[in-house]
């Protein structure tokens, strides 16, 4: 099965509820040490949830922007693109010539700008300039094109399968690829409104999942053509836009989008070694999810370790797709496959699947990624060791 | 039929604005193009979707401002959030019309290129034979003097590697987005109105000029060739 060129994975960079870095991400899902703590930055006195995660000050440092500045969102780009870019150059040297970089940029907002702002604005008889957070964190020396998605959730998967095809379509040589979002007042009552945020958090793959619990993040993971070394290669991917109803993905639409990126990547569905599942705990969500994979993967799928990063750190909404490219790439990596975290209870209809909680027989050489979104977006990336 | 509010004090009485008033403009414009390019409901199928939005969706968070600034979050129309993000336009496209290729959503003062100029390179890697590439405009208040009715224009086209008259091509996204240095210093980058490379671009399709023309918007750029048989 042949497939279309390959992109090299050659920087990470985060900020996320575990801390600052790959290693304080890997530690959070590791042992699900996060910062978990009650919203004080607008009232959440009459809503049932009241919790979100949040990158810890002690990762941000005193002189961030602190939760629901304008600012901070552009803060978290320029932290998670500042580290991301200094990893690659740090392996790779620089790029030791003029390249033509980008940023896409995956947010469930306006890319920062949020909207709800230049409404409040016009209200209280101001001119809105929301882009002025921007002004003193611009990514590191920045003058290239910055691409922004908006596929809802699915927005930082899918910035990776645009990044991707920039590098292929020989528009870009180098991508910095950057989900990212924070905890707004608009999101968050939204959702609740919605009723899809929950008390408990996120917790799927069990009988007591009801919900999401959505935390601030910014993810970023640089691509380029070829490298010498890179950390992982993105393969392929693929996305579709199916839903019954605009909340609920169903499981055709999910396989879709499996089957596309692993044709894409060229890769058959039992090379796959590890699945990051998108798993945000709602109840007919991680049904359809699973069900996709049954469809896709067949009787291999009980060999595969199908992992909820969420249990872990959230649902980082528009970074879920990047952080959660992340830990598969530090799967791939590390050779080592962590649990998805309190599946005390796991819904007993999964009992024949492993949910990471079996050792596999050997270390991970190609993993697979997905994120669903409100309006029906699907979206899978296919990565495999860089090695 | 819900219509398009008078004045802009109007907008945060509206909780499904976007379903209701901007949907059905983005839907029809959609409908229209497939139309136009003598693509039936079967082979619509085959499609892939991109659109662009550049804050189109706004009327949906000036609802929930207001709501939450003035009775709380529990009066909140549960099923706003729905059309709050920009990409409940691409799932309203590809749920309604059942379009099931690659589904993107581009957001931004240069969405509207973006859009063209990524489903344009889609089509020439072979990765869709035809994509829809669709826009809506209903841009919240620039400021204090805007109190009449916002302007909403919707667009449409769809790009086909095999049959036409004209090609996209060299696309060179901008630099629009604040994160830039120079667009921090283009005042109008936030007004941008993602319809109007659609707009150009139908206006050069009409005139089939001779000449390659390039499209510019928020910062963006890409260029049209004339030839083709249709």
């Amino acid at each position: 099965m042949s497939g279309r060129a390959a992109v090299a994975v050659t920087g990470l960079g985060v900020l996320s509820p575990g801390g600052a870095g790959v290693d304080a991400l890997w530690r959070a899902c590791e042992n699900g040490d996060v910062d978990f703590r009650t919203v004080e930055h607008f009232d959440v006195s009459r809503t049932g949830a009241r919790i979100a995660g949040f990158v810890p000050d002690e990762a941000t440092g005193p002189d961030a922007p602190p939760p629901g500045d304008p600012a901070r969102l552009p803060y978290l780009v320029h932290r998670a693109t500042s580290e991301a870019l200094a990893d690659a150059e740090s392996r790779t040297g620089g790029p030791g010539r003029q390249v033509r970089t980008a940023l896409v940029l995956g947010s469930t907002d306006s890319g920062g700008c949020p909207s709800a702002a230049a409404w409040r604005a016009w209200r209280d008889g101001h001119s809105s300039d929301a882009a002025s957070g921007w002004t003193p964190y611009a990514p590191p020396a920045w003058d290239g094109p910055v691409i922004q998605v908006g596929n809802a959730s699915a927005a930082g998967a899918t910035a990776l399968g645009v990044g991707a095809d920039l590098l292929r379509g020989g528009i870009a040589d180098r991508v910095l690829v950057c989900g990212v979002d924070t905890v707004t007042e608009t999101a968050f009552q939204g959702l609740a409104s919605l009723r899809t945020l929950s008390p408990g958090g996120c917790r799927p793959f069990t009988t007591r999942r009801s919900g999401i619990r959505i935390s601030e993040c910014a993810a970023t993971v640089v691509l380029e053509r070829t490298a010498d070394a890179p950390l992982a290669l993105l393969r392929g991917w693929g996305s579709s836009n199916e839903a019954s109803q605009a909340a609920r993905p169903d499981f055709e639409g999910v396989a879709k989008a499996v089957r596309r990126a692993l044709a894409d990547a060229g890769a058959e569905p039992t090379e796959l070694g590890y699945v990051n599942a998108h798993a945000a705990g709602t109840r007919h969500g991680d049904v359809a999810e699973l069900r996709a994979l049954e469809e896709v993967v067949g009787d291999h799928l009980p060999r595969i370790p199908v992992v909820s990063s969420k249990a872990a750190f959230g649902h980082c909404q528009g970074a879920a797709g990047t952080v959660e490219a992340i830990v598969t790439v530090l799967t791939l990596m590390r050779g080592e496959v962590l649990p998805t975290l309190g599946l005390a209870d796991r819904d007993p209809r999964w009992d024949h699947l492993n949910l990471g909680d079996n050792r596999p027989d050997r270390p991970p050489r190609t993993a697979l990624t997905i994120s669903c979104g409100l309006g029906g977006s699907n979206v899978a990336v296919v990565f495999s060791r860089g090695d | 039929m819900p219509r398009l509010p008078q004045d802009t004090a109007e907008l945060p009485r509206m909780p499904l604005a976007v379903r209701d008033v901007l949907g059905p403009e983005l839907l029809a414009t959609a409908r229209q193009a497939l139309a136009t390019a003598g693509i039936g409901a079967d082979d619509a199928r085959t499609l892939g979707c991109v659109t662009a939005s550049h804050r189109a969706t706004a009327a949906t968070a000036a609802y929930i401002a207001e709501v939450l600034d003035g009775p709380g979050p529990r009066w909140l129309a549960p099923e706003c959030f729905l059309h709050y993000s920009p990409h409940s336009l691409t799932g309203l496209l590809c749920i309604e019309l059942e379009l099931d290729g690659t589904a993107v959503t581009l957001t931004g003062p240069s969405g509207g290129v973006d859009a063209l100029g990524y489903a344009a390179a889609m089509v020439s890697s072979g990765q869709l034979r035809r994509v829809l590439v669709a826009t809506a405009h209903w841009t919240p208040p620039a400021g204090p003097e805007s109190t009449g009715p916002l302007p909403l224009r919707t667009a449409a086209v769809v790009l086909d590697g095999a049959d036409g008259w004209g090609s996209v091509s060299d696309w060179h996204p901008g630099g629009g987005h604040p994160a830039v240095h120079e667009a921090r210093d283009a005042p109008d980058a936030e007004r941008a109105d993602t319809s109007e490379a659609f707009a150009a671009l139908a206006d050069w399709h009409a005139l089939r000029p001779d000449a390659p023309v390039e499209l510019h918007g928020g910062g963006s750029r890409l260029l049209l060739h004339p030839g083709g048989s249709a």
